[in-house]
């Protein structure tokens, strides 16, 4: 009897999954923790999934690749842990893909992770967030109170108010959608865009990258612009508290925030404004070499 | 003679009015007057002193990671060949930087109109060339031993950064050799020297981790 076409490639799906399946191992480890826990976590990793809870246990599950292994463990044997390091290993870029987890800690724990392409998504975490990665990307939501990412051409997300964060890409672009106490977000040549909360402290630096703000500043508030080339695109709530010092070196600057005119810089280049609405009280200061520069009403 | 007391200088330094006494003394005794002189040059220099320096990010790491020990958390490996290099380069920036900061602040009238560049801006931004060209220096050459320890992807991605830093750099040399006297230049060209050191920094890391 002649096998019919769809036997043939069904069996083969068959054998894929079964070889792909032994080839994986699974893991899962689940460990006792104190509500502060520190937990790294380094490697060969594709994805990782970081979820803050009010249990205080960590839970680490995911499969590994063909190849890879992990290695680490609890820093103290007796009583919750306080503190838990693995490293992955991978022996080529297909054992890496393979490499997924899913990281559980107590809310208030501090976590790094540090990676090369990967893509990190951390939600839940109160503590401290410490995340590394070359490329992929980065998405980061809750309150944490110390946030820190470091990507070269990764994409760095953070939606949520932070207490201090440091958000820096080479390349990649930096997406803000809340604010906080003191926040920085640095590229080279990635966009930077924030909106959707009040900031105390904030910078916001570029070279060549765009950077667009719609967000608040809070009373009393610190807000520095910095940029070399890239477009500078500010949107203030009508009538807000701040007292704002724009400058460029040969770039345009153009307001319809207040009615307040630019007036040409030294030479005849660049260009000057400085208002100061409602009460003051905020201070934003904006810089950029020839990147054009525009405040407009939200 | 009996000098001038600690308060009577300073009330001078300040340029109160002096007592009658003490404005006779003043007039008859060197000491005295040069005494008043130094307290002002204090003063000046104190004036011209940056209303805050926000420490380089590797300050705060290296406070974040002794904060970190203190607490019994791991903190982030470095390879134990970049960090006297890290240490080195943090040193001198610092020492560059706060010799920057004394030498143009809040001594330059910003947009005066008047394009002769100050003899200390002039050397601010020779200072400025100097330690961080030093710095950047040693940090690519540190760098460019460990290439092969990156990935072709991040070679390119660090390279790209790079180039781009650089041409903003020469952009903005260029202005400022055409407009010595202008602040908004020299800050913007320290700060693209800190942010190419910062991913020279980065890219160091990666390659020994």
């Amino acid at each position: 009897m002649k096998p019919c076409m769809h036997t043939i490639i069904a069996a083969g799906f068959l054998g894929a999954a079964i070889s792909s399946a032994a080839a994986q191992q699974k893991v899962d480890i689940r460990r006792a923790a104190s509500p502060t826990v520190s937990v790294r976590l380094g490697g060969a990793i594709s994805r990782v999934k970081v979820l803050g809870s009010d249990v205080d246990s960590i839970v680490l599950i995911g499969a590994l690749g063909a190849g890879s292994r992990i290695d680490g463990g609890a820093l103290n044997v007796p009583g919750p842990v306080q503190g838990m390091k693995y490293f992955v290993d991978a022996p080529d870029e297909a054992g890496v893909r393979n490499n997924v987890f899913e990281l559980r800690v107590p809310k208030g724990a501090r976590v790094w992770i540090k990676a090369g392409s990967a893509d990190v998504e951390a939600d839940g975490v109160t503590g401290g967030l410490d995340l590394n990665i070359v490329g992929g990307s980065v998405r980061v939501s809750g309150k944490p109170r110390e946030l820190i990412v470091e990507s070269m051409d990764g994409s760095v997300t953070f939606a949520g108010t932070a207490g201090f964060a440091r958000l820096k890409t080479a390349t990649g672009d930096i997406t803000l959608d809340g604010g906080g106490e003191d926040l920085t977000l640095s590229t080279v040549s990635g966009g930077v865009r924030a909106a959707g909360g009040a900031i105390e402290r904030g910078r916001f630096e570029s070279v060549t990258g765009p950077i667009t703000f719609a967000g608040d500043v809070a009373r009393g508030g610190d807000l520095r612009f910095d940029t070399h080339s890239g477009a500078l695109d500010l949107r203030l709530a009508r009538g807000a508290d701040a007292e704002i010092d724009a400058e460029t070196v040969l770039g345009t600057i153009e307001n319809t925030w207040t009615k307040t005119r630019p007036a040409v810089g030294r030479e005849g280049r660049g260009m000057d404004l400085g208002i100061s609405s409602g009460m003051g009280g905020a201070r934003v200061s904006i810089r950029s070499f020839k990147g054009n520069v525009r405040l407009a009403p939200r | 003679m009996t000098h001038l007391t600690f308060e009577e200088l300073s009330e001078l330094s300040e340029h109160r009015l002096p007592s009658a006494e003490a404005a006779d003394h003043l007039a008859t005794c060197p000491e005295c007057r040069a005494a008043v002189q130094r307290l002002r040059n204090l003063l000046a220099t104190a004036h011209a002193l940056p209303r805050d320096v926000a420490p380089p990010e590797h300050v705060w790491t290296a406070v974040r990671d002794r904060w970190r020990r203190e607490q019994g958390a791991p903190v982030r490996a470095s390879h134990v060949w970049v960090r006297p290099l890290l240490v080195a380069a943090s040193i001198v920036l610092v020492a560059g930087v706060a010799t920057i900061g004394l030498m143009s602040r809040g001594q330059i009238v910003k947009r005066s109109g008047d394009a002769a560049a100050p003899a200390h801006l002039v050397s601010a931004v020779q200072t400025l060339d100097r330690n961080y060209g030093g710095t950047i220096a040693e940090l690519r050459s540190a760098l460019e031993s460990r290439r092969d320890a990156l990935s072709p992807h991040t070679v390119r991605t660090v390279d790209r950064a790079l180039t781009i830093i650089d041409s903003a750099i020469v952009e903005a040399r260029a202005a400022l050799a055409a407009d010595p006297a202008n602040q908004a230049l020299m800050d913007i060209l320290s700060a693209h020297y800190q942010r190419e050191v910062d991913l020279l920094q980065r890219a160091t890391e990666l390659s020994s981790s």
